[in-house]
Parts: C-alpha cells; sequence; structure tokens
C-alpha cells in the first residue's frame, strides 16, 4: 500500500509544475485578466490541435518541419563527427585552424541567413543549410574537444600491447570520445529546432514555424498557440530520440552516471 | 643466466620553460646503468619524481630516450616491443569494455580469433579470481579487481618481460598485500621477467631477487641490493629478522635520496644549509 502511495506522490510531484502552469494558463485568459485576442486557453488550443489533425494540415506541416530539420541536421552529424574526428587527431592542424573555428562559430546563422539565399535561392536548400550551420558547430567543437581530451593513459596502455595507430583511432579514441561527441549532438539538435522556426518564418509556405507565424497574421491565436505547442514537442521528440541513440552506443556508462534518456 | 635487459648512461631530458619564460631542461635520468637477468624480479625502487616510471616507459618503448643504450634481446630499443607488457598504477582500463574484453585487447592487437582469445582470456580472468566477473564493466569493479584485471589483461598475450608501474600504489594496504602475494605466485609458475616500480620498501624486498635503489633527480641507480630470501615467500617472512635487516641496508641507502627530493639538504659544514631549488612537482607521496 506504502509503495503504491509512494508512486502516486512522486507522479504528482513530477507533473504538479506542468498541471500548475496549464492551470494559471487556462484561468488567465478565462477570467479576462488577459485578453482572449492575446492568449487563448490550452483547451482551445487542443481544440486547435484537434481541428490540424482532422484536416490533415498537421502532417503536411509537421513532415516539412521534419524534412528541413532532419536533413540540415543528419549533414551536420556525419560532417561535425567526421571533421572533428579529424581536427582532434591531427592537433597541430587543429591549433592553426582553431581560430577560424571559434570566428565562423560565433556566427549567428540567422545573420548568415541572406548569404545563403543570395547564394542557394530561397528554396529549401537554404534552410536547410542554416539550420545545418546552427547544428554543425556544437557537434563539430564537441567532437574535437571529446577526442583531445581522451586520457594518454588509455592510449599508453594501447600502444604499450602493440596497438597500431588505427587500431587505436578505431578501438580508443572513437570510443573514448563518443560521450563528448553524444554531448554535441544533443546540442546540434537542439539549436536545429531553433533554427528551423526561424528558417521556415522566412519565405516559407509550410512546416510549423510557417505555421506559427502565419497563424498570428491571420488571427488565429489558438492555432498559433498549437504551433508553438506541436514544435516543442517536435523538439522534445528529437531530443529523446537522440538521447535513445546516445544510451545504446554509449550502455557501458549505466549505473556510471544517471542514464539521462530514462 | 642470460642478460634480457642492459640498459647503459641511458639520459632522459624534457625540455621546458623556467619562471623567467626561458628554455631550460629538466634531466629526468643521467648516466642510469641497470642489467636484468632473464625470469628476474628487479624492483625499482626511488624517491618521487626520481625517474623510476620514465624509465619504464622509456623501457616499454613509449617514451623516447635522450641519449645512452637501451638493449633488449641483444637488440637496442626501438618502439614498442610487442613481448613486453605493461600495468600502469591507474589500471588503464578501457571503461567501455568488459573485463574479458579488455583482457582481449592484447590478443586481438595480435590477430587471434575470437574464439580463441575468449578462451585465452577467460583462461587468465580466472587466473586472477575474478571468472564470475567477466562480463562486468571496470566502473563495477573495486581497484583491486581493477588491477587483478589488469594483470590479468598484460598476461594475457604471454609477454616476455612485465613492466609494472607503482602497480599496487592506489591501493589499500590489505587489498595491496594480497595481491603482492598472487603477483609472486603467478610469476612463479610463469618465470617471466619482472620490472617492478615502486617506493614501498617493504613491497620490493618482498617481491625482488633484487632491489635497485635510485638516487633523487636526476636518477640513477645508486645501489642494487641482493635478497637471498628463500622463495616461495610467506608474508610472515616481513616479520624475520633477515627482512629487516634488508630493510634497514636499503633504507640507508634510500634516506638522503628521500630528504633531496624533498628539498632537504643534510647541515654541511663550513656551508650555510640552503634548500635545494625544487622545479616541478614537489615530492607530495609518503614515502614508507
Amino acid at each position: 500500500m506504502r509503495k503504491w502511495s509512494n508512486i502516486l506522490y512522486q507522479t504528482w510531484y513530477r507533473s504538479a509544475a506542468i498541471v500548475i502552469f496549464l492551470l494559471i494558463w487556462e484561468l488567465l485568459p478565462r477570467l479576462g485578466l488577459v485578453s482572449k485576442a492575446y492568449l487563448s486557453p490550452p483547451t482551445e488550443v487542443i481544440v486547435a490541435i484537434q481541428e490540424l489533425i482532422s484536416t490533415g494540415d498537421l502532417w503536411v506541416h509537421v513532415a516539412s518541419s521534419l524534412q528541413r530539420s532532419l536533413s540540415g541536421l543528419i549533414i551536420a552529424i556525419t560532417s561535425g563527427i567526421v571533421l572533428g574526428l579529424i581536427l582532434g587527431w591531427f592537433k597541430k592542424f587543429e591549433a592553426f585552424i582553431d581560430p577560424l573555428l571559434q570566428l565562423f562559430r560565433q556566427i549567428s546563422a540567422f545573420a548568415l541567413f541572406p548569404v545563403f539565399i543570395l547564394f542557394l535561392g530561397i528554396g529549401e536548400v537554404s534552410k536547410s543549410a542554416i539550420i545545418f550551420w546552427a547544428a554543425f558547430w556544437p557537434i563539430l567543437l564537441n567532437t574535437v574537444s571529446g577526442v583531445k581530451h581522451v586520457d594518454k593513459l588509455l592510449i599508453d596502455s594501447a600502444r604499450s600491447m602493440g596497438a597500431s595507430q588505427p587500431y587505436i583511432f578505431r578501438k580508443v579514441i572513437i570510443p573514448a570520445a563518443a560521450p563528448g561527441i553524444f554531448t554535441g549532438i544533443r546540442l546540434g539538435g537542439a539549436y536545429c529546432i531553433t533554427a528551423l522556426v526561424a528558417a521556415e518564418m522566412i519565405g516559407s509556405a509550410s512546416g510549423l514555424g510557417f505555421y506559427i507565424l502565419n497563424s498570428q497574421e491571420i488571427f488565429q491565436i489558438p492555432h498559433m498557440y498549437a504551433g508553438i505547442i506541436l514544435l516543442a514537442f517536435l523538439g522534445l521528440g528529437l531530443n529523446y530520440i537522440l538521447a535513445l541513440v546516445e544510451s545504446r552506443f554509449t550502455k557501458w556508462k549505466k549505473g556510471l552516471v544517471r542514464d539521462e534518456a530514462a | 643466466m642470460t642478460v634480457k635487459i642492459q640498459a647503459m648512461n641511458v639520459k632522459k631530458a624534457f625540455p621546458v620553460q623556467n619562471e623567467y619564460g626561458k628554455k631550460d631542461q629538466i634531466i629526468v635520468l643521467d648516466d642510469f646503468q641497470l642489467q636484468v637477468q632473464e625470469g628476474e624480479f628487479l624492483s625499482i625502487l626511488g624517491p618521487s619524481g626520481c625517474g623510476k616510471s620514465t624509465f619504464l616507459s622509456i623501457l616499454a618503448g613509449l617514451t623516447s630516450k635522450t641519449s645512452g643504450e637501451l638493449i633488449v634481446d641483444g637488440q637496442p630499443v626501438n618502439g614498442v616491443n610487442k613481448k613486453h607488457s605493461v600495468v600502469f598504477q591507474g589500471y588503464a582500463l578501457f571503461p567501455w569494455l568488459t573485463v574479458v574484453e579488455n583482457v582481449e585487447t592484447g590478443l586481438e592487437i595480435r590477430g587471434v580469433l575470437k574464439k580463441e582469445r575468449r578462451e585465452i582470456a577467460l583462461e587468465y580472468i580466472n587466473l586472477v579470481g575474478l571468472y564470475t566477473f567477466a562480463n562486468r564493466y571496470p566502473h563495477e569493479l573495486s581497484g583491486g579487481m581493477k588491477q587483478r584485471v589488469a594483470i590479468a589483461r598484460s598476461l594475457a598475450y604471454n609477454p616476455d618481460v612485465l613492466l609494472m608501474d607503482e602497480p599496487f600504489g592506489a591501493l589499500d594496504a590489505q587489498t595491496r598485500e594480497i595481491l603482492q602475494t598472487e603477483l609472486l605466485r603467478i610469476w612463479e609458475s610463469s618465470k617471466k621477467t619482472i620490472i617492478f616500480i615502486t617506493h614501498s620498501l617493504d613491497e620490493a624486498i618482498y617481491l625482488s631477487d633484487r632491489v635497485a635503489i635510485m638516487t633523487a633527480r636526476p636518477g640513477r641507480v645508486k645501489k642494487i641490493i641482493d635478497i637471498p630470501l628463500e622463495r616461495p615467500r610467506q608474508f610472515e617472512i616481513r616479520n624475520s629478522e633477515e627482512f629487516v635487516q634488508l630493510r634497514q641496508e636499503a633504507w640507508e641507502v634510500l634516506k638522503d635520496e628521500v630528504l633531496q627530493a624533498q628539498g632537504v639538504n643534510p647541515p654541511q659544514e663550513g656551508v650555510p644549509a640552503k634548500r635545494v631549488e625544487q622545479k616541478g612537482k614537489i615530492a607530495n607521496e609518503k614515502v614508507v
């Protein structure tokens, strides 16, 4: 019995903040404290989401958002990891190129958007490019630092057993750097969603970012909030998938660090 | 007896920047001479920072020497020798591999097939008494168990020479004593050449055929003491009169070096006593 009440309490404790937030959100417009023209109560937002689902519009917007973000993110992940491994391995070259990378990293993806449009047009490619730019830097830099900070003792240990350089790279450097690489990927995932919205708010006819801005422009306020909520869920889902992949690859860490995916 | 390892005038200097930002060097080893017989258990004892680990690292092929000659099996040392294996103080196990996978590493590097290397690895894990832990990860083991795994890993590819760099330095006293006895048991049945770095007098005398005592930095071998204690040795031998005498003899040789390594000079006549300048790490480990 005691156990059940404990579980119940835990569930309440873990969800209380959200429940209270939703209550306040519902009450503010209902009591007229905030105009409904600015803030739709969550019940209306849920109705709007249901509408989106039934008309099939939801899938159109989610699909095009996913396509853009995933294409940018996947390119950022592959190129970021490959380049990061190379840069981390060749330390001299890394020291040479690092100031340039630090400079690039500081250039906001949004600031570069006009440049991308100039070069790539206003279509899908420039949208993927801005997402790529936002996600690439954390992945690259975390991979580089992951590789650079591999415990020298582990490398020495492999060397002392007669391991070749390729063996050390594959079997020591990569697994040892994996946690750092995954930190980069998780950050990249978060930046990718941020960049996605910005990209879709400029010159786009589909996607959740477009939908949010468009709903506001045509005074469909519940739909605007619906878009925001859906976008949050998209981000959560992406983060969850990335965390799942991470825990799959760094299984050995179970028990060592609290599993963040759970 | 055949000579397995011979070091002649080995010198190691590290380039550093001194406190004025000028180029300088630290001479870690100078005029280092040592001869190790095949099948011998030799300990190198010295104060912290005397370069004993550096010598081991050079012998393992992990660090290059500045000058001098180092010959193993009649061949000058050139990079890592595949017949050597190293046991580090920090265990150096791969945290993402299970115990058995860790032990397999050296065999994998030598191209031994999966099934065979698993069999060999399990055999050595059994030898160090960790059979039931074969599928655990290193972080699930205690320090003593980790070092057992590291020992199994170093033995699994059947090296001629075992280089042990303060392997028990991080363990508590009881675990340390148990592992010392086990190491002797393993050595007596395999008759490998072991070079064992330590800064514990008792450990060196208990384990070794000979103990080489080093000077403070720049390190060289100051004296080699034969340990004619009967084998196989039991732990109780530490209480014997012979052991205590050897310990006293070794301490007499080591004492001045320890003081010097800690930056203290014995007062000399006619000279105002002054502190010896210490660069880099000050010896803060307790020398037993």
